[in-house]
């Protein structure tokens, strides 16, 4: 199994030339606006469709921080698409949204996570393809349920819903310009940290 | 009205790009003949670096990406504009790379709070307006699904922003077409275009 990265040009020209001669592909990225990030779209495009009679398998993982699966619906749809388009076999697209929280949460929020994507990488090992009922599983909401939206009322009137982001910027020291406008019309030049 | 035109295409002589690119050149003329100030924007010949996802402009540059390019002040224009067309031959099915790599390039627009719109997690505003958003698709080869599919990438852009997607064209639509229905977002926006330049004093 190879692992490539999208991040340089020099990387991507490398995972092309490796599409081209793999039996099975993973195409797995964060959501970045609703879809791929631009490097991901970018390396798409360098691809040569593959000869359909090799049966090349392609499944492509959508990472979501923000926690409804309906975040990731266009893209989702793009991707059930693109392995026909790419001369690949299907093997079926996971959305999983709200994994940011993975970065401060405790694990033990995240084990049954963890074991749902265990079980869909021996699914492709084996079968070739993810289970409809695992992608199910790991989709979670397409949207929040009521409890949820209420709950989240609460932390919000508490003060507590943007607790992250207040003490990530105080540690950066820049919680003064966290509602900062520097390209507003008509406004002055920047004048908080970082280039104008 | 101010229109920016924020064109994906790419620099390539098929006949397909070559019948994209004269579309969106009649399109600006029709609108500039009609009385609308146009900016049409070539990403192509831009130095646009793409995301990569450090957040800076979230968590240590608020507002800003660190990247020196040309995002900046395409930024500007984004948000001096009353009407944002984004345009994009149809790649593949959906967006062109350099309409996602501006995509996300975007997202300074945004702060890094939640807030809940309309039953949705979303990010909270950072500017007190913003323009409205259409899009201008080229279907080239691709059929009428991937058209819908690229439009609800665009629908969810809108929505992040608590709106709606303002205009939704395709250069199948005849260029007079798509003109008339922007001049009934200028009839529309006569309220927010006062709001506008109080906002810019």
């Amino acid at each position: 199994m190879e692992v490539h990265y999208l991040n340089s040009d020099r990387r991507r020209r490398a995972a092309a030339e490796a599409f081209g001669r793999s039996e099975a592909v993973l195409l797995a990225f964060p959501l970045y606006m609703h879809a791929m990030p631009g490097i991901v779209m970018t390396w798409l495009e360098l691809l040569e469709p593959l000869d359909p009679s090799r049966q090349v398998r392609m499944g492509c993982i959508v990472q979501g921080g923000l926690p409804e699966a309906r975040q990731s619906s266009a893209v989702a749809a793009f991707l059930g698409r693109l392995p026909g388009r790419l001369g690949c076999v299907p093997a079926g697209t996971v959305v999983r949204g709200g994994v940011e929280a993975m970065r401060f949460a405790p694990a033990f929020m995240f084990r049954r996570l963890r074991r749902h994507f265990t079980t869909l990488g021996r699914q492709l090992g084996t079968a070739g393809r993810f289970d409809d009922a695992t992608i199910a599983a790991v989709a979670g909401h397409e949207t929040m349920p009521a409890w949820r939206r209420g709950l989240f009322r609460i932390l919000e009137v508490a003060g507590l819903s943007d607790r992250y982001w207040v003490t990530t910027l105080r540690e950066n020291h820049a919680l003064e310009h966290c509602f900062d406008r520097p390209y507003a019309p008509g406004s002055a030049s920047p004048t908080g940290p970082g280039p104008g | 009205m101010k229109v920016a035109i924020l064109d994906g295409g790419a620099n390539s002589v098929s006949a397909h790009e070559v019948e994209y690119s004269r579309y969106l050149g009649d399109l600006a003329q029709t609108m500039r003949a009609r009385g609308h100030e146009v900016e049409h924007i070539r990403l192509v010949e831009l130095d646009l670096r793409p995301c990569t996802g450090c957040w800076s402009c979230w968590i240590r540059t608020p507002g800003r990406c660190p990247q020196r390019d040309d995002c900046a002040e395409v930024t500007r224009t984004y948000l001096r504009s009353d009407l944002v067309l984004f345009a994009t031959p149809l790649r593949l099915g959906f967006v062109s790379a350099l309409t996602k790599v501006l995509l996300d390039r975007l997202v300074p627009l945004f702060l890094p709070q939640i807030v809940l719109h309309a039953g949705e997690f979303v990010h909270a505003d950072r500017y007190a307006r913003y323009p409205r958003v259409g899009c201008v698709l080229h279907r080239g080869v691709y059929d009428e699904d991937d058209l819908r599919i690229t439009r609800a990438l665009f629908e969810r852009y809108a929505f992040h922003f608590k709106s709606e997607l303002a205009v939704a064209a395709s250069t199948d639509i005849p260029v007079a077409e798509v003109c008339d229905a922007i001049d009934g977002l200028q009839r529309l926006t006569a309220d927010e275009a006062r709001q506008h330049r109080a906002v810019a004093g």
